[in-house]
């Protein structure tokens, strides 16, 4: 089923804090970790998720550093205390905003 | 194909010194895409077509890179230092009886401001990649001019090289060496204890020629400093050896063992043995100055003027000892907000520097922060604390051209590395590699 884009792009930065807050990844794994766990709902292209991680970072949400990995030199991303808290609000505020659409949704016609 | 996608999406950046850092993450993204695609048994040439596909419109992609990756200037550091650069004016016409040294000083305010400007356009990665090569330069000067008969000898300090009209005064801009040591540390990332060794006489050298000019406190301002940098390049990861070690063993052995070698290679004039025979044993009647200071302090009126004359009978006319001076005729707690306001000024450049991702970047701005940070509480302890009489300044408030001069650079380099904050990766290549040609 296709979803609106304007449903995604909203929670997209909250869905990264959260993929990253259980381990670092790199980009590639972001969005095939994405894709996996959302059912195939999140096709997150390339030219989405790198903006978005380094705007992440340029807040000080996340960290990156570099490993080299079977010869491959690879960027990972790590979450940061402010990427944790920022990440707890977003939860609550999607909670919140979730929550009320159900309620209105779940309401039969008055 | 990949080639052509790159290149349209760094067309669209246009800082360049943010493209290598982009260019490697995104080929290598496409390169793992790309295997991805052989591997589900697509042959080459779609595997790279799909790979890019998968990747976005190249154009919408670096124009959003663009926006995040663009040099910054501290617009509120600019106005802070115009601040500063009129309360050092507005203090100097207030307290200085002296009218042609107010206005020297105006002059050299606003020269040093816009020597500030102009050093924010200054790329710190082209200087850090010569760091050690300017390093050895700048020492081979100086120890030339020392040993020979070009500097000017006062009271057998040879401190002063003549330059025209002027008296370059080296100890000064000797200072503006330590911000060059944090690249001459970059220089040294990987290497083992031998680095370290090279590292310390980088640190030594012109320790060495520092105390020759007799600038015995500039000489531990800038070993301290250059210490503290090496110790955090050492916590950074950058020299792969125990960490723990090295401290244990620099903080706790070494240093005091250089500092006895020292004292001892060095002959003190006769005027340096009374001068530290008074800072050690506090001869009564002999400091006087720190005696006079004391007595100021006690007579100062928490606001306002206490008709205590300060111009006459303090050495230099009380130039040096301005915080004090401040005191006298505007009262302690105005002296006391005085020093407040540089500790505000002081932790936004400790955040200008945690702010900044790039390890070079942050220790030469460390280096700059710590050489004004140290100038700024010996001054404090020796006007307001009776901490023995040296030669210190506040900095941005106290007479002494040259020392101005070098404390407005020192804000123009923080400026210019505070630039590149949001462009530099962690690491930067800045060492030439030696391509081997096989016959």
């Amino acid at each position: 089923m296709a979803i609106e884009r304007s449903l995604i792009s909203g929670s997209l930065a909250m869905l990264i804090l959260k993929l990253l807050s259980e381990k670092d990844m790199y980009g590639y794994e972001m969005i095939d970790t994405l894709r996996s766990r959302s059912n195939q709902v999140f096709e997150l292209k390339a030219g989405t998720l790198y903006p978005l991680l380094h705007g992440l970072e340029e807040k000080k949400f996340l960290s990156a550093y570099e490993q080299t990995e079977g010869g491959k030199v690879r960027k990972y991303y790590q979450i940061t205390k402010q990427g944790m808290k920022q990440l707890q609000s977003q939860k609550e505020s999607w909670n919140t905003y979730a929550a009320a659409v159900s309620h209105v949704l779940a309401m039969e016609g008055v | 194909m990949m080639e052509t996608y790159i290149k349209a999406l760094l067309a669209q950046i246009r800082c360049q010194k943010a493209h290598p850092m982009i260019e490697e993450e995104i080929r290598t993204h496409i390169k793992e895409q790309m295997l991805e695609n052989e591997q589900s048994g697509m042959d080459k040439e779609n595997a790279e077509i799909n790979a890019v596909y998968d990747m976005g419109d190249p154009i919408a992609v670096g124009t959003s890179l663009d926006h995040i990756h663009r040099p910054s200037i501290s617009v509120s550091l600019l106005i802070l230092m115009a601040i500063l650069t009129i309360l050092g004016n507005v203090i100097h016409f207030f307290v200085l009886a002296d009218a042609t040294e107010k206005w020297s000083f105006l002059r050299i305010s606003l020269v040093g401001y816009f020597l500030m400007c102009g050093t924010y356009f200054l790329d710190y990665t082209f200087f850090a990649k010569y760091a050690k090569k300017i390093g050895v330069a700048l020492l081979m000067f100086v120890f030339f001019v020392q040993f020979s008969n070009i500097a000017i000898s006062i009271n057998g300090a040879r401190r002063y090289v003549p330059f025209g009209p002027f008296q370059i005064s080296l100890m000064q801009w000797m200072l503006l060496y330590v911000p060059c040591y944090s690249a001459i540390l970059y220089h040294y990332r990987n290497t083992k204890i031998s680095g370290v060794i090279k590292a310390f006489l980088f640190a030594l050298i012109p320790t060495y020629l520092v105390l020759h000019m007799s600038g015995t406190i500039y000489a531990m301002i800038m070993f301290f400093t250059m210490s503290m940098l090496l110790t955090i390049s050492v916590y950074k990861g950058w020299f792969l050896i125990p960490k723990k070690k090295f401290y244990i063993i620099y903080w706790g052995g070494g240093l005091l063992a250089i500092v006895a070698t020292l004292y001892h290679i060095m002959s003190l004039h006769g005027y340096q043995e009374a001068r530290l025979s008074v800072l050690l044993h506090r001869r009564e009647g002999v400091n006087y100055v720190s005696t006079l200071l004391a007595s100021l302090q006690k007579g100062s009126n928490l606001f306002g003027e206490s008709g205590q004359v300060t111009n006459q009978v303090l050495p230099e006319g009380g130039k040096v000892y301005i915080l004090t001076n401040l005191m006298v005729h505007i009262g302690i707690i105005p002296g006391v907000l005085l020093c407040l306001l540089f500790v505000l000024f002081y932790v936004k450049l400790f955040r200008m520097a945690i702010a900044q991702k790039n390890e070079l970047g942050m220790l030469i701005t460390i280096s700059c922060i710590m050489l004004l940070v140290l100038e700024f509480l010996l001054n404090i302890a020796m006007n307001a604390l009776n901490v023995p009489v040296m030669a210190t300044y506040l900095p941005f408030v106290s007479a002494g051209n040259q020392s101005l001069l070098v404390s407005y650079v020192l804000i123009g380099i923080i400026l210019s590395t505070y630039k590149y904050k949001s462009v530099l990766p962690k690491q930067i290549e800045i060492k030439k590699r030696k391509v081997k040609v096989l016959a």
